[in-house]
């Protein structure tokens, strides 16, 4: 990253606002260990469905387990399968996208028939086929969501690198005889780079969204393991006289994405300044 | 032009063929690659080599690979998806019966983001630089930040619990499913779920492709002979700058379809969804594929109509 690129993102204050809101979610879900001030499955009956208070401060829920700590534990879950995913997702979309776009013709046409195909079956659907046969895990979460995620993010590298392998520095590159793994790793892939960090922190949104889904429907992370998307399904029972325990997971899942998205369009006005505001 | 016309459809039915193909061999892949294979899926648990042999026989499965799914994708274009390991019901009629409340519930949905985030994004782009641009933007970031089952439980604590004044699930009262009005009572959340996620895309692309088109020279040009504000931005801007929007629409088809299975958990809606959630709970493959299959069909479908919808609205874009 340029300085002035870093420059323009530490004056984008909305970019900063969701790095800072990402940083406190990264960091109460590292340090949960550390900072929680309960273990995530530690039960007391006689403290069940408390409101948030002094002693638990968002309360706690039906086994009398405190969300707070809860809240924490489970942001470790899903952040750690929203990187996993994301990376996962990435090396395939980049490999693929790059391929595509530099190659062209019958690679680029393979590649993205292919990439099309899989943004033709609902993500969900497509994950739930998945679970069924391999069974639910944090790695076959992983997977799967990284399977239904690599299309876009092939989409855009090949975008970039199709623009990118015109370029007189890519001609000088063959010129001199870099082969083709040289010119698509060193001069296209690195000169993309800026686009794929910008789409890596989109995605991380769209991933975690993806992961609480699944573990709302029970294909995550299996309880007593908390995961947000879990935390909110055992709120849901007891909704009438309960709210907090649905309510927080699921705010928490909201600010780390609503993070993700400042994050990355302030990323993205940061690269490239003539994009700011344009969509 | 008209036979331009004529080859553009075709090719783009062509291209949906083979889209539906690609569909076809990825699920196909998929089952294929099963620990155990597809014999391990219909027995379950331990089983002897010659119990698997009997089966792999049964279903074919001792075939070469290309003759087992052109064996399995004509039946599926026959309309024959198989039986339910569960019930043994065809599949198709399982389908058959989900279909109609993810149809409602989908396009109840999309026609409440079309037309909320359309005079939204109009605003948002007119008064731009202005609070109602930063709302607008704010509600497009909230849109694609709010995981939407979180969002159809905490509806549900707001218009069921709190103010009791909407059901929280199901299609409608029990014995009362003919009654229009429990209906529509029982179909407002869901739908409200399911429309404030996916209009924040619409929102967002409306406002920006307002935006360019109101620096285009006819924009000028009819504020020069003196249109008023409105009948420019809404008569002869806001025309051409939907057009992208209506691609924008077709290409959240999916994430439209696939919000509807968290929609409908949430809200106990008996749709394909649910139809599928319970299907992979059951170990039911052969309901999980034939709703994926299905779903690939719609959305393929829907998307090849918004293409030539947006050919035939547009007369700049060349058939090629």
């Amino acid at each position: 990253m340029s300085d002035s690129a870093l420059g323009r993102l530490v004056h984008h204050r909305r970019g900063m606002l969701g790095g800072v809101a990402v940083a406190l979610m990264l960091a109460s879900g590292v340090l949960a260990p550390v900072l929680a001030p309960h273990g995530y499955s530690t039960q007391s009956l006689r403290q069940r469905l408390q409101p948030p208070g002094r002693a638990h401060w968002l309360g706690t829920d039906g086994f009398g387990r405190d969300v707070l700590s809860r809240v924490m534990w489970g942001g470790r879950v899903s952040l750690q399968i929203g990187f996993a995913a994301t990376a996962l997702s990435l090396v395939v979309g980049t490999a693929l996208g790059g391929a595509a776009g530099y190659f062209g013709r019958a690679v680029d046409t393979a590649i993205m028939r292919a990439a099309d195909a899989f943004l033709s079956v609902p993500a969900l659907f497509l994950v739930l086929v998945v679970v069924a046969l391999f069974g639910a895990s944090l790695l076959n979460t992983t997977l799967v969501i990284a399977l239904v995620t690599w299309a876009p993010a092939a989409r855009v590298v090949r975008g970039e690198c199709l623009s990118l392998r015109a370029r007189e520095f890519v001609h000088a590159a063959r010129a001199l005889g870099a082969g083709h793994t040289r010119i698509l790793g060193r001069h296209l892939l690195l000169n993309a780079l800026p686009v794929i960090v910008v789409q890596a922190s989109l995605m991380l949104g769209q991933t975690i969204l993806i992961e609480s889904g699944l573990s709302y429907l029970g294909l995550g992370a299996q309880p007593p393991l908390p995961s947000w998307g879990n935390m909110v399904v055992e709120g849901r029972q007891f909704l009438a006289s309960a709210w907090w325990i649905a309510a927080f997971p699921g705010l928490a899942i909201f600010v780390t994405v609503l993070g993700f998205n400042l994050f990355g369009d302030g990323l993205r006005d940061a690269f490239d300044p003539a994009l700011r505001g344009a969509a | 032009m008209e036979g331009g016309l004529r080859a553009y459809v075709l090719r783009r039915l062509g291209f949906a063929a083979l889209m539906l193909v690609g569909v076809s061999i990825i699920l196909f892949a998929i089952m294929r690659v099963a620990p155990g294979g597809p014999e391990a899926v219909l027995i379950g648990g331990e089983f002897s080599p010659e119990a698997a042999a009997r089966i792999r026989q049964r279903l074919g499965l001792d075939r070469p690979l290309v003759l087992q799914y052109t064996t399995w994708a004509t039946a599926a274009a026959r309309g024959d998806l198989g039986r339910s390991f569960k019930t043994g019901d065809p599949v198709a009629a399982l389908i058959a019966e989900r279909v109609g409340p993810t149809l409602q519930l989908t396009g109840g949905a999309l026609l409440f983001a079309v037309v909320v985030a359309i005079p939204l994004g109009v605003l948002a782009a007119v008064r731009r630089g202005t609070a109602w641009d930063t709302l607008g933007s704010a509600v497009s970031l909230f849109g694609v930040s709010f995981p939407s089952f979180w969002l159809g439980v905490m509806l549900i604590l707001l218009f069921s619990e709190a103010l009791p004044l909407l059901p929280p699930s199901g299609l409608a009262e029990y014995g009362r499913e003919h009654d229009l009005l429990s209906r529509v009572r029982h179909a407002i959340l869901p739908t409200l779920t399911l429309g404030l996620i996916q209009m924040a895309a619409v929102m967002r692309f409306t406002r920006s492709s307002l935006l360019e088109a109101l620096r285009q020279d006819y924009v000028r040009t009819a504020r020069a002979k003196g249109l008023a504000d409105g009948r420019v931005v809404w008569r002869h801007a806001l025309r051409n700058a939907l057009i992208p929007v209506v691609t924008v629409i077709g290409l959240s088809l999916p994430t439209l379809v696939g919000g509807a299975v968290l929609t409908e958990t949430v809200f106990a809606w008996p749709g394909l969804g649910r139809l599928a959630v319970g299907a992979v709970f059951e170990r039911d493959y052969p309901v999980i594929m034939g709703v994926n299959l299905i779903v690939a069909v719609g959305v393929i479908a829907a998307n090849l109509v918004t293409d030539i919808a947006y050919c035939l609205i547009d007369p700049r874009i060349s058939y090629r």
